[in-house]
Formats: structure tokens, C-alpha cells, sequence
């Protein structure tokens, strides 16, 4: 198969949007990584997974110092306008819910977004999680699990949506 | 009988990673579970709500074009690494069309004079980079020497004693800028810099490149890409590799490379051939 490395933008911007936890520092990141990915273009296989191999190049660049070189946290809200609070009713509840998910995900340590963003979002197999973050299979499950429970008692610790801002819903029969 | 069921199944049973037959296993033991199923259930809702909740920021115009200019590039040096490996010869027929399709789609004033099809060679793509850095940089506006010519040609050449031959655009109204040197992927390659009458930049990129492939005749003959929306010249004259780009038309890179292309050939082969 060709190499389309335009149709892997979108989840190289939403992993590194879960890495950096900041729209700006996102499209950074993944500027630098394509930029690394030039740099080392001979070490992709033809054949191998393209995604997996870009993806990873975005985590080492995270990991690898260019992350203490960015600010930290730079703006939550930035990232998503309204995850934590919906400042519009929204329409559905499934996306209410999802922005409130959403925000209780960006609140959890490094190392538990982001395994669960690869697994969740992206359906990466759980031996791709471990290329792209370079860590041992088993390491992946044992995080996978307790980024699970991480992300149960941040919802169980959240404030309930206020009910002027509840969608309504109507009945259909 | 002891739980056959882990928590690392229940992990991948949320992630839809188990197989059929573990998968009716675990069914089997959260059915007689009732508290563990609910909050696998949940964890299996929360995943779902997080592919909703997540999706890609809004990003500025002015930086997704960045983005994708990288992007472009990139998809070029893995195009460039499947022709050279010869993955397979059938890919490789597939990845010619779609390499000057795809290139004729992106710029469709942009015709090769005679194979657009040809994938675009690093040299040229080096070219095309090198020129939009020596543009954010304003290196035509400060920072060169004319004199420098002859001193980066030899820097550029694997053997210093050799330098790298530069062509010179012929006519009237042409002005030496300067060259320096610039980096690409097999070392350092000669840049020099033109400037017309009407104020426009020709940029000659020349490198020495002798771990190439042999030349084919099609080589010899100047080939027209657009990369990132400006036209590319590029051939080859033995070891070495010439690509031109600028400000200035289509058909002035065109015309010089032509000249410049017939004009190292003639020298090529024999003591009658003229400059450039």
C-alpha cells in the first residue's frame, strides 16, 4: 500500500492534543514530528504500519525533551472549549456526556491519557500501544487497567451537569 | 474449578481484543458476576463516549499549511524509499502513476516537458526546501557574497580539488547574488542565487551525487515538478544533480535548464562543448 501520510494527520493531531493537553503545543508537536520523521525516513519498512510508526515518532518526541521544553498546561480550556462545562446546551446527551468524559480524560497524570486515548480512540491493538510507547505488552495492560480506574473516580469525582445545561430530551414513539 | 477470568481479560475484553472463544468465556463468567459486568459495561460506555468527545482541534489556517507542506514532503521521501527498495514491481508501476498524477492534480500548470511520471528525486525536493528556508530567511536580500561562488563549489564537491560545476543563466539583465552551502540528505549542496531584471530569483541547487544510479538517458533531459506549489527543473549530468526553482516563470527555469543541460553535455562529450 502507498504511504498517505496526510490521512494520518488527524490521529497524529488528536494524540498529541491528549499528550500536550494544548491545541497550539499539539500542532507543534506533530510539526516536529513529522519534521524527526524526515529526518529518520529510512527507518520506516515499507510495509510496516505507517500509523504505528508515526504515532511512536510523535510519543519519543514528547518524551524525548521537547515536552520540558513547552510550558505546561498552557490552557485546558483551549484544548476543549467546553469539556469540562458545556457553555452551549448541547443537543444530545451522548455528547454532553462525551465532553464531560473528554475533560475528565485531559485531567488524568501522563502515561494514562495517552495509553488510553491509543486503545480507545484510535483501536490500536494492545502490541501496537506497546511500539508506539515502547514498553513491554504486559506494561501496556496494567496501565490500560488502572488508567480505566483513574478515569472512573475523576467522573466520580466531577460535579454533576447543571441542570439549566442538561439537554432536553424528547420522547419519541 | 479456579477463575479462569484475569483482569487483563477484562481489559481486552473492553478493547474488543479477545478472541471469539475468550471472549464467550468471559461472557460466560460475567453473566455469574453481575457487579464486575456492570462496571465492564461502563468502561466499554466511557470508551465509546471518548471516541465522541475526541477529535482533532481547530487549527489555523496559516499552520495546517505548514503541516501539510511537511507532510508532503514526508509522503515524497517514503514514496522515493518504496521505489528504491523495489518492494515490488507491481507497486512500483502503481506508485509512477500516482506519483505524476498526483503531482499533475497538485499543479496543473506544471507539465514535464517529458515524464511527469518520474518519482521526484531527493536532490530536487532538497532543492525545493532549501529555497523556501533561503526565502523565510531572506538570504537573497543579505548575507551572500558574489564571490563566494567559486569557494562553495568547491565545498560542495566530494573531491575539493573539483568543484562542483555551476551553469550561469545567459543573457542580459542576470545578477550574481551569491551562493552558499546547503544541507541535504548525502552532504552539502552548492546554492546559488540569480536575481533578473525585473527583480526575480532563478536559485540553482547543484550537488554531487555519486552513489546514485546509473544515469539514464531520460536523466539527461530537464524535468518539471511542482513541489508545494512552485515549479522544480531538475537533471543530471554524471555525478552530479542540478535542480532550479525561484520566483521567476515557469518558462525561464525551463529555457535555462535547457541550456544549461545541453550545455554540460556538449562538454560532457568532447573539448568543443561551450558554456553553459
Amino acid at each position: 500500500m502507498l504511504p498517505d501520510i496526510r490521512s494520518h494527520l488527524p490521529a497524529l493531531r488528536r494524540y498529541a492534543m491528549v499528550l500536550t493537553r494544548d491545541a497550539d503545543r499539539a500542532e507543534d508537536l506533530v510539526q516536529e514530528s513529522l519534521v524527526r520523521a524526515l529526518a529518520g525516513a529510512s527507518t520506516w519498512q515499507p510495509g510496516a504500519n505507517l500509523r504505528t510508526w508515526l504515532l511512536s515518532i510523535v510519543h519519543n518526541t514528547c518524551v524525548s525533551g521537547w515536552r520540558r521544553e513547552q510550558s505546561e498546561r498552557r490552557g485546558l480550556a483551549q484544548l476543549f472549549p467546553d469539556a469540562a462545562e458545556p457553555s452551549e446546551p448541547p443537543s444530545q446527551i451522548a455528547v454532553v456526556e462525551a465532553h464531560q468524559v473528554m475533560g475528565a480524560l485531559l485531567r488524568l497524570p501522563d502515561g494514562a491519557r495517552d495509553i488510553l486515548m491509543l486503545a480507545a480512540v484510535e483501536g490500536l491493538s494492545y502490541r501496537e500501544i506497546a511500539e508506539v510507547q515502547g514498553v513491554p505488552l504486559g506494561t501496556v495492560m496494567s496501565r490500560l487497567s488502572r488508567a480505566r480506574e483513574q478515569l472512573r473516580q475523576q467522573l466520580a469525582a466531577a460535579p454533576p451537569i447543571p441542570a439549566s445545561r442538561r439537554p432536553h430530551l424528547t420522547v419519541v414513539e | 474449578m479456579h477463575d479462569p477470568v484475569t483482569e487483563d481479560d477484562l481489559t481486552a475484553y473492553i478493547d474488543g481484543q479477545l478472541d471469539l472463544p475468550r471472549q464467550a468465556v468471559v461472557e460466560q463468567w460475567l453473566a455469574g458476576h453481575p457487579a464486575v459486568a456492570a462496571r465492564v459495561m461502563a468502561d466499554k460506555s466511557l470508551s465509546d463516549l471518548l471516541r465522541v468527545g475526541c477529535v482533532a482541534p481547530e487549527v489555523p489556517p496559516t499552520r495546517l499549511v505548514a503541516t501539510d507542506q511537511l507532510a508532503g514532503r514526508l509522503q515524497r521521501q517514503l514514496l522515493l524509499r518504496l521505489v528504491r527498495r523495489g518492494v515490488q514491481r507491481g507497486l512500483a508501476a502503481c506508485l509512477l502513476i500516482a506519483v505524476g498524477w498526483g503531482l499533475n492534480a497538485m499543479s496543473p500548470g506544471f507539465t514535464a516537458p517529458a515524464d511527469a511520471a518520474l518519482p521526484v528525486p531527493v536532490f530536487a525536493d532538497e532543492a525545493a526546501e532549501a529555497f523556501h528556508t533561503a526565502l523565510r530567511e531572506r538570504v537573497a536580500e543579505r548575507g551572500l557574497a558574489d564571490d563566494a561562488v567559486e569557494e562553495v563549489a568547491h565545498l560542495a564537491s566530494a573531491d575539493p580539488d573539483i568543484p562542483v560545476p555551476l551553469p550561469s543563466p545567459q543573457g542580459r539583465g542576470w545578477q550574481l547574488l551569491g551562493a552558499r552551502l546547503a544541507p541535504w540528505d548525502e552532504g552539502d549542496a552548492a546554492q546559488v542565487f540569480w536575481r533578473d531584471k525585473h527583480g526575480d530569483l532563478l536559485v540553482i541547487f547543484a550537488v554531487e551525487d555519486p552513489g546514485s544510479r546509473p544515469p539514464r538517458p531520460l536523466d539527461l533531459v530537464p524535468q518539471v515538478v511542482g513541489i508545494d506549489g512552485r515549479p522544480v527543473v531538475y537533471w543530471r549530468q554524471g555525478a552530479y544533480a542540478y535542480a532550479v526553482t525561484g520566483t521567476v516563470s515557469r518558462g525561464k527555469l525551463v529555457r535555462f535548464a535547457n541550456g544549461a543541460a545541453s550545455a554540460t553535455n556538449r562538454e560532457a562529450m568532447g573539448p568543443a562543448g561551450a558554456g553553459p
